[in-house]
């Protein structure tokens, strides 16, 4: 075969190969927009989930051969009682973390919602400051502040006079709340950005109508309001539920779980199974069981949505 | 432009600066997957990489020194290591707990390192040597070289291939060079006791306090004002050294070690070690423990002892790190300021209670990766050399003098010009001489199973569970891990 045919060979595949690609963008561009997400999505995020869940059939040290295990590891999960503590504990904190940051969200995004572009400009600035700290330095600070000999809460209930003195991250009935409060205070601010972004897509127009119509500050709150911010609950809510019951950070640096296993959440449990008791496949049947639920809980919201809106997608 | 595009721009521009912070702002609820310890002697940084001029002859080297005299001494070693031999040494420094795991994950890849710090028991060292992730070192020391160590020292670091309870066997190789022990101690403050009309002078290095006698003097420092016993057992760790000893002191080394193993019918529930680990939960009813235990981590109780807040404080031999992190200015030092004794013994639970010590004799030690010896023998006689050179005589007196810490070389101290605080440390050696026996701390020498649960049962000592409860758990646990094994 002479030089010049298989250039012209290659010059042919080359051009269909391009052409084929054209087509694709041509004829299905969502594709093209996708494909810079995938490239990170897939092998950061889908590959190594599909991973764990075939971890999860075998037992593995970290050290030595993977040996399989069937179905032992969720029945063992299964029957494990820090699982369903754990499991509990996230429950709380996500419903702490709903009704604190997203309902104090709401009525902090309401109350600058007036004010003047500046002023609430600065209000949005000073909210989201929290966010920008690195969640270890926030657990750390606060373990400090939590302290009951010498932190500053401590201290302040001292001086008001007070000879309440509690174990904030001692006690097993508070501790859970103490994480979560910290959490809450970074992140409301996040929460009341998005609902302002939602009371900033509402149409002046329908608020002004219903004033005209004679309708109040309260029913054009519930009755106007509430219903077209819809979209951004059910976001606020998935995102929320997520977060909680994927935390890790603030529970592992303030407590590990403790006092006992009073804040263990999933995350820290399955991490305690993975890398203290170099239980890999038994911690990734624990991730397995997480994300079901976090799966079944999104689906449920998101079905939840639709249902109120009469069946449009938000 | 009309109102609602001006909606529309405001909406996206705030979404995109709550997006753009929301990044900086590192990740969403909790899931960073940063961690670090507030326990660490130092300061925040999980790992460090010296740039020693690695390459790829680079014997890779990891240690848990990241702060203080430790670190200096660490550095202080490789330099003359390189210097001497021209083997360069790319080394890692990690924090304690981060290390544990680290460590772990390492020896599982391509990348684990040549040399690297473990300690000896069965949670630790035991679970590489069953994993073949260690070579034995028996052919690589000279039978003059081994009559240096301590001889406790060396059979603690031997396992029969593969086999993780075989730990201390005589039949098994070595299957790491020992370095550095650690005396398992109650050190207690002399001011406050001398304020409280107590005279400290009895419990000097005193191996046969009793309980009783022990809880008499709490109870005179809890007359006079102070908290007897200062424990920050927020981060778990703490009180498991007090469990150990209790254990121990209950039921001697043996029985733990059997309960531990599965040994000879023995079990954590037996009615002596039950009892034992209830006088924990007497210290805290009886208000000698701070109230405050499970809120506090170890820093901050040491911080309370320091100044003079407590009697009674724990911390195993590496304590010269947290006088320099925690201790105020004017604080006066070992012995001036503080000093020790081996734990209360319990004579009515186990007659030979007042002689048998809770230590970890070895602490440190160093090992050998297998993949040291598949990356070529060149690497693999580096490797050696450098342990050789850094667990030798030498190193291990630069090493004691920089840190104050015991190494496993007795030969060593004869010639150093001690200071106070010096012969107050190596005192701990003729206490561990004169045992009977000596047990480890638990969270090295029991599996990574029930070393788990013992961490977090022993919390709920001090809230909600019964000490019975809390072994049940442990024996329970234990019998599934070693039914896995």
């Amino acid at each position: 075969m002479s030089t010049t045919t298989s250039i012209q060979r290659f010059r042919n595949r080359i051009s269909s190969v391009w052409d084929r690609v054209r087509r694709v963008t041509e004829e299905r561009p969502h594709w093209l927009f996708l494909l810079p997400a995938l490239l990170l999505y897939v092998p950061f995020l889908a590959l190594p989930a599909l991973g764990i869940f075939g971890l999860s059939g075998f037992q593995w040290s970290g050290l030595g051969d993977l040996s399989f295990a069937g179905t032992k590891n969720f029945a063992e999960a299964a029957t494990d009682d820090v699982v369903w503590t754990a499991l509990l504990n996230n429950f709380e904190v996500g419903f702490w973390s709903i009704v604190l940051q997203a309902g104090l969200g709401l009525l902090l995004a309401l109350a600058i919602n007036r004010y003047s572009d500046r002023l609430r400009q600065f209000f949005q600035v000073s909210f989201l400051l929290p966010m920008t700290l690195m969640s270890v330095a926030v657990s750390l600070i606060w373990s400090y502040l939590y302290n009951p000999s010498y932190g500053v809460l401590s201290s302040l209930l001292d001086a008001i006079g007070s000879s309440w003195n509690p174990q904030w991250l001692g006690d097993p009935g508070i501790a859970l709340l103490a994480i979560v409060f910290v959490a809450t205070w970074q992140w409301t601010g996040f929460r009341t950005i998005l609902w302002l972004a939602g009371l900033d897509s509402i149409d002046e127009s329908v608020i002004e109508a219903a004033r005209i119509d004679g309708a109040g500050p309260v029913q054009r709150f519930v009755y106007i309001t509430l219903p077209l911010l819809k979209p951004v609950a059910i976001f606020i809510l998935i995102y929320t539920i997520v977060g909680s019951m994927n935390s890790f950070v603030y529970f592992w640096v303030m407590t590990q779980g403790g006092p006992g296993h009073a804040t263990e959440v999933m995350v820290t449990w399955i991490y305690k199974n993975a890398f203290l008791q170099s239980n890999f496949g038994q911690a990734a049947a624990i991730s397995v069981i997480l994300f079901v639920v976090v799966l079944v809980l999104s689906l449920l919201n998101l079905r939840l949505g639709d249902r109120e809106s009469g069946g449009a997608s938000p | 432009m009309d109102m609602a595009e001006i909606k529309r721009r405001r909406m996206l521009r705030t979404l995109g600066a709550a997006g753009m912070i929301g990044l900086a702002g590192c990740s969403g609820d909790g899931d960073s997957g940063e961690t670090t310890d507030g326990d660490s002697s130092g300061g925040m940084d999980s790992t460090e990489t010296t740039d020693s001029g690695a390459s790829t002859d680079a014997v890779k080297f990891w240690v848990t020194a990241t702060s203080g005299a430790p670190k200096e001494a660490t550095n202080e070693l490789l330099q003359r290591f390189e210097d001497e031999r021209g083997i360069p040494i790319d080394d890692t420094k990690y924090e304690n707990d981060a290390y544990k795991s680290a460590v772990t994950n390492a020896l599982g890849t391509n990348n684990a390192p040549d040399v690297f710090f473990i300690w000896s028991g069965p949670n630790r060292l035991g679970r590489y040597v069953s994993n073949e992730n260690v070579v034995p070192l028996d052919d690589q020391f000279s039978t003059e070289e081994l009559s240096g160590f301590v001889p406790n020292a060396v059979r603690n670091v031997k396992y029969e291939p593969g086999e993780l309870l075989s730990w201390g066997s005589e039949d098994g190789n070595m299957y790491a060079a020992p370095h550095s022990m650690a005396g398992v101690v109650l050190w207690y403050n002399k001011n406050v006791l001398e304020d409280a009309g107590v005279d400290p002078s009895p419990l000097k290095h005193s191996t046969d306090t009793t309980w009783d006698e022990f809880l008499e003097v709490c109870q005179t420092v809890q007359d006079a004002g102070y908290t007897p016993i200062q424990c920050g057992n927020r981060n778990r760790w703490t009180i498991g050294h007090w469990l150990s000893a209790f254990m121990i002191k209950s039921v001697g080394v043996d029985r733990y070690l059997n309960a531990a193993f599965g040994l000879d019918g023995e079990t954590f529930t037996n009615d002596a070690m039950v009892e034992g680990v209830s006088r924990l939960e007497t210290l805290y009813d009886e208000g000698y423990f701070n109230q405050s235990i499970n809120s506090l981590n170890n820093n901050e109780a040491a911080a309370l002892f320091f100044n003079d807040e407590a009697a009674f404080w724990h911390q195993g031999t590496w304590i010269q790190d947290q006088i320099g992190t925690q201790a105020p200015d004017d604080f006066g030092g070992i012995p001036d300021h503080i000093d020790y004794l081996w734990w209360p013994s319990f004579p009515d639970l186990y007659e030979n209670s007042a002689n048998e010590r809770v230590s970890v004799v070895p602490d440190g030690t160093y090992a050998v990766s297998a993949q040291a010896k598949q990356r070529g023998d060149a690497n693999f006689q580096n490797a050696i050399e450098f342990l050789k050179f850094f667990t030798n005589e030498e190193s291990m007196q630069t090493w004691f003098e920089m840190t104050g810490q015991l190494v496993n070389r007795p030969g060593i101290y004869e010639d150093i010009d001690m200071d106070p605080a010096q012969e107050t440390i190596t005192s701990l050696l003729d206490g561990l001489d004169a045992a009977d026996a000596i047990g480890t701390v638990f969270d090295v020498a029991f599996l990574p199973e029930t070393t788990e649960t013992l961490l977090s049962e022993s919390q709920r000592l001090f809230t909600d569970a019964s000490a019975e409860e809390v072994l049940q758990k442990t024996q329970d646990t234990n019998e599934n891990a070693l039914s896995n094994l």
